[in-house]
């Protein structure tokens, strides 16, 4: 099928391209005469660690049975994708997105199925919201400690997609008004209204746009010659978090009807490196003049945690760290209803040793006890346990680098069945500790390149049966048993020291 | 296999885990075991030592499942949740 927008040459290659294609990917390119993008609208919420972006589409059906829009992202845009949803607008339910190109491929292609399929002429508002990782860069990447910090993001000006857009704009939007600069070339006239200027900056949105009659735009050829890179370069006054490993262990027990976890956390600051010394008396003076305070030193996270949390400990390689505030929550008891822990947020405030300036790294161990009630449910027609264990906690606005959460099970009980809030490596082990005898199941979800929209909870359905549940205390018996026969055969063996009176004479 | 959306629902809606025994009696089910295996192990000590051990076998067993038992709750109690 040859694309009206491509040079025959393209075509054919991309032809046998898309034959090469294994057949476990959806192989054909999308059909630029589906649909007719009548308004796109694409919002970017500048950040620090995370970007959030809502693209808006206003799709026009071409055909009758239109069950299928397609999404593109430029290669770029894709690698530093980390979360995505899309939704109808108004709607509060997440629609079927399913990437139908392979990583390396110059652009990406991710399809989206409709509920209902769209009749010709039809319209339809499709919003992508998603969420980008490190792609705001510290700039100038260094400071000194009494300067602030400013941050630089920069993305193509057009929105890519398969098919015609009438009308498009894109939105910058700075988190303070205090902007830079911004990029602002007269290259972006080329699809302006004549009028108009491209770049608008009002308050803290910068506007670029409106851009008319783009034609299918998901193209390298497009990218190479058409795209513009436009940016803002940003004053950013929070900390820049990055979580560069994070290991989770949750332990389940039934004797003792607890959910322990225990988070080991790499904290590190990402904004802008520190230059030249760090001063005490320089930071201590910023704490006593908060008007000469840089927020972008990282002095305490706050962990929410759920309801019911007791115990927390907090300890890094030195040994325990006090510069911490609990203040728990408890769920509300209604009788007759099950409550949810997620309800209320208990608050762990913790202080690292030092301040963390821009570049510096902090590692730290955190866990804490919770009630199993709340998190496991008894299902009687599978003669299952059902556990809900959150897959991490979120610290809002920071990037997760490399997860790996082990979830433990009580010792003996087999695996029904595993579901993860969102698609990771699964692996299994046995774990062995306290009184362990035939060993835990242990199941392992690795995953990279995460946000706080994935502190979502994996469910894990197992059987314990009641010989199971016997395990631990028969095994310390034996053991209590094996010393008592030890006696038993003690007692018989005499140690005295006998006085032969008779061989004497 | 369930969906996650069903495996969800059913989570909220089935009754919550209940433990063998209530955790709060742990403490005093630990002291009561724990001490009735003292006391069997010193009674253990006083028993005659026949050919066929059947009365220290039998005294030995009981001490020792309730040793089990006891421990498992002791840990419990102890924060060390087994």
């Amino acid at each position: 099928m040859l694309l009206p927008h491509l040079p025959s040459s393209w075509a054919a290659l991309t032809f046998i391209a898309v034959l090469l294609v294994p057949s476990s990917l959806s192989a054909t390119p999308p059909n630029p005469a589906a649909f007719e993008n009548s308004a796109v609208v694409r919002s970017i919420e500048l950040g620090g660690a995370t970007t959030q972006i809502t693209t808006s589409y206003t799709v026009r059906s071409l055909q009758n049975k239109n069950g299928v829009y397609v999404f593109a992202l430029s290669k770029d845009d894709a690698s530093k994708t980390s979360w995505m949803e899309a939704k109808l607008k108004g709607s509060n339910t997440p629609l079927e997105l399913k990437r139908s190109t392979d990583t390396d491929e110059p652009i990406a292609f991710y399809e989206l199925s409709f509920p209902k399929a769209l009749k010709n002429n039809e319209t339809a508002t499709l919003v992508l919201t998603t969420i980008q990782a490190h792609a705001s860069e510290p700039l100038p990447a260094t400071v000194r400690q009494n300067e602030p910090q400013a941050l630089a993001y920069e993305t193509g000006v057009y929105v890519l997609s398969p098919y015609d857009t009438v009308i498009q704009r894109i939105k910058f939007k700075s988190p303070s008004p205090d902007i830079v600069s911004f990029i602002d070339t007269s290259e972006l006239s080329k699809f302006a209204e004549p009028d108009n200027k491209p770049a608008v900056k009002s308050g803290s949105t910068v506007t670029y746009g409106p851009f008319r009659n783009i034609r299918g735009s998901a193209t390298p050829l497009f990218v190479k010659d058409e795209q513009q890179l436009v940016g803002v370069h940003y004053m950013y006054d929070n900390t820049v978090i990055t979580v560069p490993e994070l290991r989770r262990s949750a332990e389940i027990s039934h004797w003792g009807s607890n959910l322990n976890i225990e988070d080991k956390v790499w904290l590190k600051n990402d904004g802008a490196k520190l230059k030249g010394h760090f001063a005490r008396i320089e930071h201590l003076r910023q704490q006593v003049q908060p008007q000469t305070a840089q927020p972008h030193v990282l002095k305490d996270v706050v962990f929410d945690l759920p309801a019911n949390v007791r115990d927390p400990y907090y300890y890094d390689t030195i040994g325990n760290v006090s510069t911490s505030r609990f203040r728990p929550a408890t769920t509300r008891k209604v009788a007759g209803k099950k409550s949810s822990p997620l309800e209320r947020l208990s608050s762990l405030e913790l202080r690292p040793r030092y301040p963390l300036l821009g570049g510096w790294n902090y590692t730290f161990t955190l866990g804490y006890d919770m009630p199993l009630e709340d998190w496991a449910s008894y299902d009687a027609a599978q003669g299952a346990y059902i556990v809900a264990v959150p897959f991490l906690t979120a610290i809002p606005g920071a990037a997760y680098d490399d997860v790996e959460v082990k979830v433990v099970l009580p010792e003996a009980a087999s695996i029904v069945e595993v579901q993860p809030p969102f698609d990771t490596d699964i692996e299994y082990q046995t774990h062995y500790t306290f009184l362990d005898t035939v060993g835990r199941p242990t199941i392992i979800f690795k995953s990279k390149n995460l946000t706080d929209k994935h502190a979502g909870l994996i469910y894990i359905t197992y059987k314990v049966d009641v010989r199971a549940h016997l395990e631990k205390p028969l095994a310390v018996a034996a053991g209590f048993l094996g010393l008592f026969l030890v006696a038993t055969a003690f007692r018989r063996v005499d140690l005295r020291i006998h006085t032969n009176k008779k061989k004497q004479a | 296999m369930h969906s996650y959306a069903d495996v969800k629902t059913l989570h909220a809606t089935l009754p919550p885990f209940a433990p063998l025994v209530p955790t709060s009696l742990l403490p005093y089910l630990s002291f009561v075991l724990l001490g009735a295996t003292f006391a069997l192990a010193f009674f253990f000590t006083t028993l005659p030592t026949p050919a066929v051990p059947s009365k220290e076998l039998g005294v030995a067993s009981l001490a020792s499942v309730l040793a089990g038992f006891g421990v498992v709750a002791l840990f419990c109690t102890a924060g060390v949740y087994v």
